[in-house]
């Protein structure tokens, strides 16, 4: 495998846009990646779209990348559209990553776009719950905010943790995102602005939730000689790995979350402690101690008390959710792994402003980014973990 | 009458117009799947399973109840994990009084109205209900 580094990222503001269509937000998106990677856009040799939503809450069930892509002018270069729920935005860029890695091409796009705000809510609920099996829960009213809450309330009961440990992560993204100007929510919350907001799925309150956003996000992978021809060669992508959930019942408790993080710190040689920095998928902000834990970056049952010593704030000893994560900067589904690694770019790049992590006083070294997707039975459909380095 | 999922093998209606859950349980490994597959996905086992009913009764594992709804549905109503018989937990709709429903408490599969189609058809899906005094 060669080696293959982040030449350009760009975004689309995540949130509420009525008036801008998928094409628009993407076309943005892909723009500003080609721009900051300083590349001519014809030299982009493959480009993987991810999205999840575009068919059922805007029709188009076919061809989307390439319908939505030619409104950025693309044409004639392979398209291949991905589509992994929640983790397909991840999913895009491990693909485009091995297209570089393997040495099929040189330059590479890895964009992620969604749509969700189309005036009615219900039916994007009713869209996000098509992320399970809809035989098996046809009629049923599954809700992905509901599974989360059978998470928090198993954790809460196995370790003791509260609510209020789930709104200070809540306050700590709202925090973070408050510094981010492509966030979705930009207000500072408290703990009891977070306690007090309307109950969703208890224990699971308004702003413990992820939103319902617009929003597209896209990366330029390209090959070690093209990245040093750019001067771009600053943050490598060290690996990623992608899985499917487990069966249970099978006496094997290693959470897939684990499996995948072993994997790929075995891949890449780069131990757990060596990490600096993790963006995770914080559907609901109660599952970011489970997934700061299955990463085996903090002892399982301990999370919850590190979030009030400020371990996981910017300044922290491991920093959670630079950008606001899901619930703060927003969760358009397909995009959401792609921004993962936007914002892990900002932050080895050294360009992430005010939110700028930095490990005793230098640039952080390694980053991870969790995107996680769907469910099939009693655990998720897709989970992938991706790591970039300087 | 239109049942979820009954075309699809993943109930059925039995005489006294009961519904059960149909899983396989592989004569290989003897795990036991659900809903019911082809292949065993614990061993990979093709066609070597015998199909099982269950899950009339089951207790409340864990539940939350729901403020927000997707379409055709109302808020609020309890959605929960409920442990059946064979060791096999499932994730379902729960019906009871919302005020009063507990972890550990007995429920009894039903079917109940849901959506209504396009046609105009009402559909009824498999649920689970807090077990009343004195039988459903």
């Amino acid at each position: 495998m060669q080696k293959a580094y982040v030449a350009g990222i760009g975004m689309h503001p995540f949130g509420r846009f009525l008036d801008k269509s998928i094409k628009e937000l993407t076309q943005y998106a892909v723009w500003e990646a080609i721009e900051d990677a300083g590349i001519d856009a014809k030299e982009i040799e493959i480009a993987y779209f991810s999205n999840s939503f575009g068919g059922v809450l805007g029709g188009q069930h076919s061809s989307r990348g390439q319908v939505i892509l030619r409104y950025a002018g693309f044409s004639e270069l392979p398209i291949i559209n991905v589509e992994n729920a929640c983790a397909g935005g991840a999913t895009a860029v491990q693909q485009a990553y091995l297209s570089v890695a393997s040495g099929q091409v040189d330059i590479a796009l890895a964009v992620g776009s969604e749509k969700m705000f189309i005036g009615d809510t219900g039916k994007t609920i009713a869209a996000l719950g098509s992320a399970g099996d809809v035989e098996l829960f046809d009629g049923q009213g599954i809700q992905f905010t509901a599974l989360y809450a059978f998470k928090a309330i198993e954790y809460m009961k196995k370790y003791g943790a509260t609510s209020e440990d789930f709104a200070k992560v809540a306050v700590k993204n709202s925090s973070n995102a408050s510094q981010n100007p492509y966030a979705q929510f930009k207000k500072k919350l408290t703990v009891d602005e977070v306690l007090q907001s309307r109950m969703i799925a208890n224990p699971l309150t308004l702003f413990m939730c992820s939103p319902i956003a617009d929003g597209s996000a896209a990366v330029i992978i390209v090959s070690e000689k093209v990245a040093k021809k750019l001067g771009k060669d600053t943050v490598q992508v060290k690996g990623g790995v992608l899985k499917s959930g487990k069966v249970s019942n099978t006496g094997d408790d290693t959470p897939m979350v684990t499996k995948a993080a072993l994997e790929l710190y075995e891949k890449t040689g780069v131990q757990p402690s060596e990490v600096d920095m993790i963006e995770v998928h914080d559907a609901a902000v109660s599952v970011e101690f489970e997934h700061v834990e299955d990463l085996c970056l903090v002892d399982k049952g301990t999370a919850f008390q590190e979030i009030g010593k400020g371990t996981f704030d910017i300044n922290g000893r491991l920093p959670i959710n630079m950008s606001g994560g899901l619930t703060s900067k927003g969760h358009p589904v397909g995009a959401t792994g792609v921004a993962q690694m936007v914002e892990l770019t900002k932050q080895l790049r050294g360009d992430a402003g005010t939110r700028q992590v930095s490990p005793n006083g230098r640039l952080p070294k390694v980053g991870l980014g969790l995107n996680t997707g769907g469910r099939v039975e009693d655990d998720r459909a897709a989970i992938a973990v991706t790591m970039l380095t300087r | 009458v239109i049942v979820n999922g009954e075309k699809q093998g993943i109930l059925k209606i039995n005489e006294d117009g009961k519904p059960s859950l149909i899983g396989s349980n592989c004569k290989s490994c003897g795990k036991v799947s659900f809903p019911k597959k082809e292949v065993c996905p614990y061993c990979l086992t093709k066609s070597n399973y015998e199909t099982i009913e269950f899950g009339q009764k089951g207790t409340i594992s864990t539940f939350t109840i729901c403020h927000t709804a997707p379409r055709g549905f109302e808020a609020p109503y309890a959605l929960g994990l409920v442990n059946t018989d064979n060791n096999i937990q499932v994730l379902s709709q729960i019906e009871g009084d919302l005020s009063s429903m507990k972890q550990g408490e007995e429920v009894d599969l039903i079917l109940s109205p849901t959506t209504v189609d396009e046609a105009g058809n009402q559909h009824f899906a498999w649920k689970y209900k807090v077990t009343q005094e004195g039988g459903v």
